[in-house]
């Protein structure tokens, strides 16, 4: 069974990493890209159960004064009527910070998680076509020897 | 070969802290060492295995790096390591009033894992609480690897800068060294208390925005101090500026007498020496 924990910047800070993205998209031509926001994802395998899952979110992976998590994947006003894109690794690639999650899990005392991987989900306003998205993808947020990027429109 | 011969050092002990990514151990040694006190670097797995006890030391220092690759955010699997896997002796070597300094990844960790701005230390107590604020994102999106300039805005109770009024330089290395409070109240609290140690300014000792605030910083804060003093964090190494030549501008004789960031490490000692060296105490004993 797959635990998802999606930990996002409050909406009154900066992303400065979503500001960047913006920065970058122009440099590519591509106009109308008016907003990004970045998302951490967090999957976990084993038997976690519902209050694990929250604890989790709460003391390890969301940072309480500048994050907040949902255990599950994010909907409402923060994704409405934008692109997402979820760029992961490929199979077989080491994901570093996985291991790292695994050790702080334990450092909590919960047991049962047996993997955990990570991806990044970015969340993309703007009058933008598919074909822009795909080249946002390709071009700055995906190294596509060792990543592969999912899109969708919310 | 000595034999039966009897010395004392008489020099307070500093534990360095060590754990997979930190990589600033061996100058915060070197910077302990030549202030004057002896120092060992400890994994924080010798704590939680009893093989080390905090109890022997005097001074903590959590160094910068990047401790646990910074994975999940900067110095947060280590600041849970200090809360879960040996929060009783932390605990009581901040409550027993003994020295803490966190220098980057360092002050990360002190943050994120309560003993900072630990607004009810007091005799007895280490004020250790829920996490008020945080060490967050650069505003520039960028990692900041450069030399600013530091000024202490009012008399502080930092045990650490002592004496230390005038502007400083010190480098700054970090992706993540933004503070942000949960609230006005704590904001409010940390400048009624004089616990800003701290802020970034030009030469001449005024704040601004970036590059003289390098990170976005609110109140324009690089270091603070819990409410007693002897705990204290900062996002700029002073490790990293101990003797003249590490300054880029020595040769041009803009790097002083002494590097800017020994005073920080003498204070400890000096305070240490007076404070928690128990009078007429044998140390170290040698054969």
């Amino acid at each position: 069974m797959t635990t998802r924990i999606e930990v996002y910047i409050k909406e009154n800070l900066v992303d400065a990493a979503g500001d960047g993205l913006l920065k970058d998209i122009e440099d590519l031509n591509i106009t109308g890209a008016v907003g990004a926001r970045f998302i951490r994802v967090t999957e976990i395998e084993g038997r976690i159960g519902k209050k694990q899952a929250q604890r989790i979110g709460a003391e390890l992976l969301c940072d309480p004064v500048s994050q907040e998590f949902v255990v599950g994947t994010i909907s409402g006003p923060l994704t409405k009527g934008a692109w997402i894109i979820e760029v992961r690794y490929n199979h077989g690639v080491t994901d570093p910070v996985s291991e790292s999650t695994m050790k702080g899990i334990a450092d909590l005392g919960i047991a049962g998680a047996t993997a955990a991987g990570t991806a990044t989900k970015v969340v993309l306003r703007g009058r933008l076509s598919k074909a822009d998205v795909d080249l946002i993808s390709r071009k700055l947020l995906a190294n596509n020897i060792i990543q592969s990027y999912t899109i969708e429109k919310n | 070969m000595r034999i039966g011969r009897k010395t004392t050092t008489g020099k307070p002990k500093a534990l360095v802290l060590r754990v997979a990514g930190i990589n600033c151990d061996r100058e915060t040694k070197h910077a302990f060492e030549i202030a004057g006190a002896a120092a060992d670097l400890v994994h924080i797995n010798q704590i939680a295995r009893g093989e080390k006890n905090m109890k022997d030391y005097h001074i903590l220092a959590v160094p910068g790096g990047f401790s646990y690759g910074d994975d999940i955010s900067a110095g947060k699997v280590l600041a849970n390591e200090l809360s879960l896997k040996i929060a009783d002796q932390v605990d009581a070597f901040v409550a027993e009033g003994k020295l803490v300094i966190g220098i980057c990844n360092g002050f990360q960790v002190l943050v994120k894992a309560g003993l900072l701005p630990g607004f009810d230390a007091a005799g007895g107590a280490s004020g250790t609480g829920a996490q008020s604020l945080t060490v967050f994102d650069n505003d520039s999106g960028k990692f900041e690897c450069r030399w600013v300039h530091l000024k202490m805005p009012a008399d502080s109770p930092c045990v650490f800068t002592k004496g230390m009024t005038e502007i400083i330089t010190l480098p700054v290395a970090h992706g993540e060294g933004k503070l942000i409070f949960d609230s006005k109240e704590t904001r409010r609290r940390l400048w009624d208390n004089n616990q800003v140690v701290y802020q970034y300014t030009d030469a001449a000792g005024e704040t601004g925005g970036y590059p003289i605030n390098p990170n976005g910083s609110e109140d324009h804060i690089a270091g603070i101090c819990n409410a007693t003093g002897r705990v204290f964090g900062l996002m700029p190494h002073p490790e990293r500026f101990v003797v003249p030549t590490q300054h880029p501008r020595w040769t041009r004789g803009e790097a002083g007498r002494k590097g800017d960031g020994i005073a920080i490490f003498e204070n400890a000692v000096r305070f240490a020496k007076k404070e928690l060296l128990p009078t007429g105490a044998i140390h170290n004993i040698h054969y």
